[in-house]
């Protein structure tokens, strides 16, 4: 037998190559007589725009073109609706997607107002340093409540008010369900969400070749396929004339789903346009005002109990930041209002949103894509609920879980793939017991912490639980291939960020075929070579890919079957593959390797059998019906000094259930990975935007991202559920190391400074991003208000 | 995309050559070792040139030399060559730890000791992009004429952020500079003004080509301590820096000490008020403690750095406290989560 692979902790391949720097990125793409481009953007959040001068820039040495709204003539237009609004009843959502290049009006600080094309890309700066945009500012929205009061200044003059959106969801009765409890309570909750930062920016390179009438586009996007499509339709060619290649791309984490950002609508125009091929590489800067974001949701929400701390219901009205533009549709919001359910039984459930348009970034999912925003609500809620009652953290939590009977659990709501909210499988008790275990729950809470409290040290504990929609559809495509020099080739649509596919799908196509990993090559991200798919998001590559890429490779198998059996004379039940062979068993000297099975599938002469297929191969298509629901536990401990607060992470343990696990190394990766934005999140990372509507910090200086040095080692444990969705029964884990830091930071934190004889007894943490300034002004307060 | 602007580079083998370069063009020349500092600030416009001299050609700037006496730290040595020296390491370890506190490893391997004494100071106000600045009109330290920190205030507040400056005060340290016309010895300390901008006391084409430790201040005769307050584990500056350096008499009192804090003043600013209360008497637990609060009621923290003004007092008065105790041989007093090292 060959070596098992599927499920082994195997090294990721591709590693080599990127840790040697012979990986391709975007910018290592160089063509004869390439041009690059510089943007002008606007440095108002606001304003009416007369027009462009963009005179002198146009007569400077090396510059080329300069392209403003108006040169584009019918080219110019608004970017497509890539999620439309979920068939919810009485939604309201206004579709207002971002343009080109801004014509009448600017709408955020960063919005690209003119391009300049020149021979390199210092020229191009030089250039659109002397362009002048003439603006005149107007007062910017900023604000989410005051967005919304009449007489608010409006980001898009045709709309009545700011409003971009208006959904309510509700099962049960909430209102009865409130009357019959023992204990309600309430807060207001902010949750503000940062940018994914990732460590490639975006860029984009373009070459129009007018003797084949070909276009090829190297861009750093998610999603190759579907950029692809709306590129052939935006120029008016055949999709099969337009290639979208996805190379090796410095982190996606969301951002990069975002489609048809105003560079990416233009470089492609530009490069059939000027005949030349051009490239774009954003700097970090641009990536902070230009690049969507996540950020801030306001929740009023509040949980009913009975005297036990079983939920009744829950209420939530909550106020959603778009930024100037919603591409993206209501994904984020949809998914905080889903999400906040978490692993818990909730009988009644009123939960109503409004998104706003502001004069800021706009917002597209970031790992996590608003999941992070519901889940601190629900669970700083329990919290509050717990302490109320008497009840500790783990408790009020284990008496709420959906029971392992109850799946598949139907919610009765919709979530942001279209379907009903239902969760396929879980059992969500063992992964908090085993959190609990590993982070020594009760020694901590008997014997760690009130030694250390009699030291002078204020060690604190957290525990929170949440549930991940996963691996939602549409579909996903592979295609297997052996060669005839025994090498199997896989190639599927979804574009590879940094998340292992190179390793992991050969790893799914190697079990079925019995050969080596090392035979085994994987494509992704290349139109050229494969067109139909969707793209890298929603925790949905391994899910929706990996089983296509299993679905491809046992169709391969069977064809491998059919024909060493014919071949060798033996019933397929008979065979085995192993090694890169087809055998028979137990009769040694039997075998035909791959390779020769490849080269006979495909001969030169003679005739096939009139419905045969050549070669060893097979396409294969997966839709699941719908996504796969994974889950988990964090837990930490956490010293927080009482007079500087800053807040030193001891302990931080994972217990996760994403279904069958193809790679645990990689596995952890992402989880690792994910608790480090999460902690970033927390703790560090916010955008900073003034009354102007002005990012404060768009600098690696001011915006502060975890260091190696702020992230404690992640101690992991894993339950497996597999899901019944697919055959593999896999769940999706991206995003899951990210999405309950922040309650969990919360409340370790509280744990560490309440009861600890410094007057903090009533420290509530209602807010995420924390510093320990922040942390310094809610204490003082308290502190201040001494007792009362 | 920053980027920057035109200017001549030169890049002598020679001191002296560097010298006359710098004689000879100007108000528009300056120098430049690792870049580290200047590369950002002419990116952003905050510094301009014309012609830029290069200091790392030339070899005897960048060498370390220990006679066993006083010992000599060449201006172009970088910080990682600093902290990794043998005689730093042995003879004065505080120094080594404060250079170890600077950024992160590849900047300590660009950037240098001449470099990072001679940094410009810094504000939240100051350290953006041009079209940020521009934003908000530029401030007293460009083209503006008023602060935003303090509006109503005559001149910059911008801060020393050095991390090396203040622990080589405490420790003593000479420096010497030369320049086409000659050359002189002076007390670091004296190369600071307490001005925002104008922050060095030297001539614009005075090379600062070597640091001198004396041999008193030596890990034998006296104890060093280095205590600095940052965002996160690494790259940041300091919030608030505190180094101390103690001889203590044959009783065990002190016989001198310097209290030297950072990123609080526009330069390091040297605790007098603390260093005389404490001489002649014993660096207990109630000594500690009074210091300290005189050093936080000598720092002038501005709301111009990471965190409130308010909060950055309250810490200076811990981080003194910390560096004191240290020299003591006490229990810093700080949890380590909040020391870098
Ligand atoms: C991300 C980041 C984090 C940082 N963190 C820290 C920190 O935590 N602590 C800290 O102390 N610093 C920090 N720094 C500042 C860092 O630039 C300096 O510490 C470094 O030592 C500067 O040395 P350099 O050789 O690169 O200086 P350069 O950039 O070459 O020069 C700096 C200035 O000194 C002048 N100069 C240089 N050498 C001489 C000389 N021999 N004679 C006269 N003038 C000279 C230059 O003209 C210039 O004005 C940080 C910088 C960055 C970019
Ligand atoms: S302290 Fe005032 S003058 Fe100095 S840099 Fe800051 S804002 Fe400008």
């Amino acid at each position: 037998m060959a070596r098992r692979v599927f499920g082994e902790p195997v090294r990721r391949r591709e590693d080599p190559r990127l840790l040697t720097g012979r990986a391709l990125f975007v910018d290592d793409v160089e063509l004869p007589g390439m041009l690059h481009v510089a943007f002008v953007r606007s440095s108002f959040a606001h304003g009416r725009l007369n027009g462009v001068d963009a005179a002198a820039a146009r007569a400077r040495p090396g510059v080329v073109a300069v392209i403003t709204a108006e040169d584009l003539g019918s080219y110019w237009q608004a970017g497509p609706l890539l999620v439309p609004p979920p068939p919810i009843e009485g939604i309201v959502f206004h579709q207002r997607t971002q343009v080109i290049l801004a014509r009448d009006k600017v709408r955020h600080a960063g919005e690209p107002i003119a391009a300049v094309v020149a021979e390199s890309r210092y020229l191009a700066e030089d250039a659109a340093a002397e362009i002048y945009a003439d603006v005149d500012p107007l007062e910017p929205v900023v604000d989410l409540e005051r967005a919304l009061a009449p007489g608010a200044p409006r980001v898009h003059d045709d709309l009545g008010s700011n409003l971009a959106a208006h959904v309510r969801q509700s099962k049960g009765d909430y209102a009865a369900a409130r009357r019959r409890a023992r204990r309600v309570v309430g807060r207001r909750f902010t949750y503000d969400h940062g940018a994914a930062a990732a460590m490639e920016n975006r860029g984009i390179v373009a070459r129009w070749d007018g003797r084949e009438e070909q276009l090829t586009v190297w861009d750093t996007t998610q999603a190759p396929i579907p950029i692809r499509n709306g590129l052939a339709r935006m120029l008016g060619l055949a999709e099969s004339q337009v290639r979208v290649i996805a190379p090796f791309i410095g982190g996606g984490f969301g951002p990069k789903i975002m489609m048809f950002y105003p560079e990416e609508m233009l470089l492609p125009w530009l490069a059939r346009h000027l005949g030349r091929p051009v490239k774009w590489i954003e700097d970090r800067a641009e990536n902070f005002f230009a690049t969507s974001q996540e950020r801030s949701q306001i929740h009023d929400a509040e949980l009913a109990v009975d005297g036990e701390g079983r939920i009744l219901g829950v209420r939530d009205r909550f106020l959603h930041d778009s930024g100037a533009y919603d591409p993206y549709g209501l994904t984020v919001p949809i998914n905080s209002q889903c999400t906040l359910l978490g692993p818990y039984r909730v009988p009644n459930y009123d939960s109503e949103f409004k998104a706003v348009f502001t004069n800021k970034t706009i917002v597209t999912p970031y790992r996590g894509a608003g999941r992070q925003h519901g889940v601190f609500v629900m669970e700083r809620l329990l919290d509050l609920a717990a302490r109320e009652l008497g009840l500790d953290p783990v408790e009020i939590r284990r008496r709420n879980y959906i029971p392992p009977e109850d799946f598949p659990h139907h919610h009765g709501l919709i979530y942001q793939d279209f379907s009903e909210l239902v969760y396929d499988s879980g059992n969500y008790e063992p992964a908090l017991d085993q959190a609990v275990e590993m982070i020594g729950w009760r020694r901590f809470k008997e014997e760690e912490q009130p030694r250390a409290r009699r030291d002078g040290r204020q060690l604190g504990i957290g525990v929170v639980s949440y549930v991940e929609g996963t691996g939602i559809g549409p579909y996903e495509g592979a295609r297997v291939t052996v060669e005839t020099s025994g090498t199997v080739s896989v190639t599927t649509g979804v574009g590879t960020q940094g998340q292992g596919h190179f390793t992991s799908f050969a790893q799914v196509v190697a079990e079925q075929l019995g050969v080596d990993l090392d035979r085994v090559r994987v494509v992704t991200g290349d139109t050229g070579e494969f067109h139909w798919g969707t793209g890298t998001f929603a925790s949905r590559g391994a899910v929706v890919a990996g089983n296509a890429c299993h679905a491809a490779a046992a169709a391969v198998r069977d064809k491998i079957l059919k024909l060493a059996s014919e071949l060798l004379e033996a019933s397929a039940e008979d065979l085995e593959l192993a090694e890169g062979e087809v055998r028979v068993r137990g009769v040694p000297g039997s075998a035909i390797t791959l390779g020769e099975l490849a080269a006979k599938a495909n001969p030169l002469r003679g005739a096939v059998r009139p419905g045969t297929e050549p070669g060893l191969e097979a396409t294969t298509y997966f839709g699941p019906a719908r996504g796969a629901t994974a889950s988990g536990v964090h837990a930490m401990i956490v010293e927080v000094d009482p007079e500087t607060l800053m807040v030193k992470i001891l302990r931080y343990v994972v217990v996760h259930d994403c279904g069958t696990v193809i790679n645990p190394l990689i596995l952890e990766g992402q989880i690792v990975g994910g608790v480090a934005q999460g902690i970033g999140n927390a703790f560090y990372e916010q955008l900073v935007y003034d009354g102007e509507g002005q990012l404060l910090n768009a600098s690696f200086m001011d915006y502060l991202l975890p260091t190696a040095s702020d992230v404690p080692p992640v101690e992991t444990g894993h339950v497996v559920t597999p899901s019944p969705l697919n055959p593999l029964g896999i769940k999706g884990a991206g995003e899951a190391g990210a999405i309950p830091t922040g309650p969990l930071f919360a409340q370790a934190v509280e744990d560490a400074l309440r009861g600890a004889g410094l007057g903090l007894e009533q420290l509530e943490i209602l807010e995420i991003p924390l510093s320990p300034n922040r942390l310094f002004e809610l204490t003082e307060a308290l502190r201040q208000g001494g007792g009362s | 995309m920053l980027r920057l602007p035109p200017f001549d580079f030169r890049a002598p083998r020679r001191l002296a050559e560097a010298a006359a370069i710098l004689a000879g063009e100007g108000d528009g020349a300056r120098v430049v070792a690792g870049g580290t500092d200047l590369w950002p600030n002419m990116k952003r416009r905050h510094q301009h040139a014309t012609t830029v001299v290069s200091l790392m050609g030339i070899p005897e700037l960048a060498a370390v030399d220990d006679g066993g006496g006083e010992l000599r730290l060449g201006a172009t040595a970088t910080l990682a060559q600093v902290a990794a020296s043998d005689a730093v390491r042995r003879r004065y370890p505080a120094l080594a730890c404060a250079v170890r506190s600077i950024s992160s490893p590849p900047l300590r391997n660009m950037g240098t000791l001449g470099g990072n004494l001679c940094l410009d100071t810094r504000c939240t106000y100051y350290n953006q992009t041009e079209p940020w600045r521009r934003a908000i009109d530029f401030c007293m330290k460009e083209a503006g004429t008023v602060c935003w920190v303090a509006p109503s205030s005559p001149r910059c507040w911008a801060h020393a952020a050095s991390d090396a400056a203040p622990m080589l005060c405490a420790l003593g340290a000479r420096v010497l500079l030369r320049a086409h016309d000659g050359e002189r010895v002076v007390p670091l300390e004296e190369l600071y003004r307490d001005d925002g901008i104008d922050y060095l006391n030297k001539r614009r084409e005075e090379i600062l080509c070597a640091v001198l430790l004396p041999a008193e201040a030596a890990v034998e005769h006296c104890a060093g301590s280095f205590w600095k307050l940052r965002r996160r584990g690494a790259i940041d500056f300091a919030v608030v820096s505190a180094a101390a350096a103690a001889w203590f008499d044959a009783g065990g009192a002190v016989e001198r000490l310097r209290l030297v804090l950072g990123a609080v003043a526009s330069r390091p600013l040297r605790v007098v008020a603390a260093e005389e209360l404490l001489a002649g008497r014993r660096l207990d637990e109630e000594a500690v403690a009074e210091a300290a609060r005189l050093a936080r009621k000598a720092a002038t923290p501005m709301d111009n750095t990471d965190f409130q003004a308010q909060w950055r007092g309250l810490m200076v008065e811990r981080y003194a406290a910390a560096a004191l105790r240290q020299a003591a041989g006490l229990e810093p007093g700080i949890r380590p989560p909040h020391h870098p090292l």
